[in-house]
């Protein structure tokens, strides 16, 4: 009967540790952003994927796995990992990492890096942003996205998108899922 | 004959009936659920993602079987973009323009039955889009879609090139009935062997050379490129260089300090 007992409890307590650790894998890794009156977008705030980079004429990979102060996403389910590298007066610059959902050209990498200008507002001018980011094709191609957008409202940033070495445009809007701008 | 009614009998009969036309009644106010509300746009929000709402319509549409243009009203749309025209010029008199190029493919991917669009949603992976892939992202949560397009973590560049890459099976069709021959031959030797791999090489390079006439030199180029790739001999994970994403913002920061 004692047996019985601690083998029952065993089993219990095998099956509790399971059911938490899920539970704790689920919610460590979740985090969702929906665009107003758009489609939500599931992420990981610390990204946990390979970016491919090219340098010196051959690619290498980087696991991203860390904390990022700005989040930004874009219609397309696009997510943009940044943190800021510069603050001058009239400008900030941020770097970081992106994972792109809308943008599967074949061969082309659904992960790239990310440089970001932020160039504040003047008497003359509205804030505005401009996102250069890559893809790797064919592990030997560099293709380059070019966004330029700024605020339409408080929710959302509207703008262009550009991109090479092909020079479809589109509009695109984004919007900051997590953290913020300084 | 006497029926005998007991006070009870009224209402089982009555719950047999609906019981009977419950499955019924549900099934017919079905249809009218089924078939979505048409869209519109409630708000400049809308306005500026108004293709990513009309994709992921269309989306729903060609799932359920339905034409890809089920209610979507595109003079109703047409209109409502006119409405906020106004709004979005003021914001940037050059944006209106570049929103209403996206609006217009999209409307000509879902107006047209045998588009790109609709042919991707139908048989997925069957086309490539040039740059911004217009499906939806339900479409991405297809677990065959997201396979496709992840780069799964941890990965080694070969690896990742390799999976990146078309694989001979997808190159087979395109080869000649000889070649096809003699790679299937070639696939009985042992994969790791540095002679499969370069015989393998060997035979596509000499398809690929006789295609001159026939095919564009360009794609036969990358193709070639693919397959050298893949026939590459496999390098450990360990012996690839591997950068820090730590230590990559760190090198920026140093610069920047300096």
């Amino acid at each position: 009967m004692k047996l019985f007992l601690s083998a029952r409890l065993i089993k219990y307590t095998a099956l509790g540790a399971l059911v938490f650790s899920l539970l704790l894998c689920g919610t460590v890794w979740a985090a969702s952003f929906t665009p107003p009156g758009g489609q939500e977008i599931t992420y990981n705030p610390s990204g946990n994927f390979d970016v491919p980079i090219l340098r010196d004429g051959s690619v290498t990979y980087t696991h991203v796995d860390q904390s990022f102060s700005l989040i930004l996403c874009n219609g397309y389910g696009d997510v943009y990992y940044l943190n800021m590298l510069r603050e001058r007066n009239n400008y900030q610059a941020y770097k970081g990492y992106v994972k792109y959902r809308g943008f599967s050209l074949s061969g082309c990498s659904t992960t790239g890096e990310v440089v970001m200008l932020r160039i504040k507002a003047t008497s003359v001018m509205p804030e505005y942003f401009s996102i250069v980011s890559t893809s790797v094709r064919w592990g030997s191609t560099l293709y380059i996205l070019n966004d330029v957008f700024r605020w339409l409202n408080s929710t959302t940033m509207a703008g262009y998108e550009n991109w090479y070495p092909f020079d479809m445009s589109c509009s695109v809007a984004m919007y900051i899922a997590e953290g913020g701008f300084s | 004959m006497v029926v005998v009614k007991k006070p009870g009998t009224r209402s089982l009969s009555a719950a047999v009936i609906i019981a009977c036309f419950l499955p019924i009644l549900l099934s017919a106010q079905e249809t009218p659920l089924d078939a979505p509300p048409p869209l519109i746009i409630s708000g400049v929000n809308q306005a500026v993602i108004i293709d990513r709402l009309i994709a992921a319509r269309a989306y729903r549409n060609i799932k359920a079987g339905r034409p890809a243009d089920h209610g979507i009203d595109f003079a109703l749309l047409d209109k409502e973009m006119e409405r906020y025209r106004p709004e979005l010029e003021k914001f940037d008199p050059a944006y209106y323009g570049v929103l209403w190029e996206t609006y217009e493919r999209m409307k000509a991917y879902v107006t047209d039955p045998n588009s790109d669009f609709v042919r991707a949603v139908q048989n997925p992976g069957s086309v490539e889009f040039e740059g911004r892939n217009p499906l939806p992202a339900a479409a991405f949560v297809d677990t065959a879609s997201q396979a496709m397009n992840a780069t799964p973590p941890g990965r080694g560049t070969h690896e990742v090139n390799r999976e990146a890459g078309r694989s001979i099976g997808e190159l087979e069709p395109l080869l000649s009935d000889k070649a096809k021959k003699t790679l299937s031959d070639i696939s009985a030797m042992p994969e790791t062997t540095v002679s499969a791999r370069e015989a393998k090489l060997r035979v596509i390079e000499e398809e690929i050379a006789a295609w001159e006439k026939n095919c564009d030199r360009l794609e036969a180029a990358v193709m070639l490129e693919i397959l050298r790739g893949m026939c590459a001999p496999v390098q450990p994970d360990s012996t690839l260089p591997r950068i820090d994403a730590d230590a990559l913002f760190q090198e920026e920061i140093t610069r920047e300090t300096r």
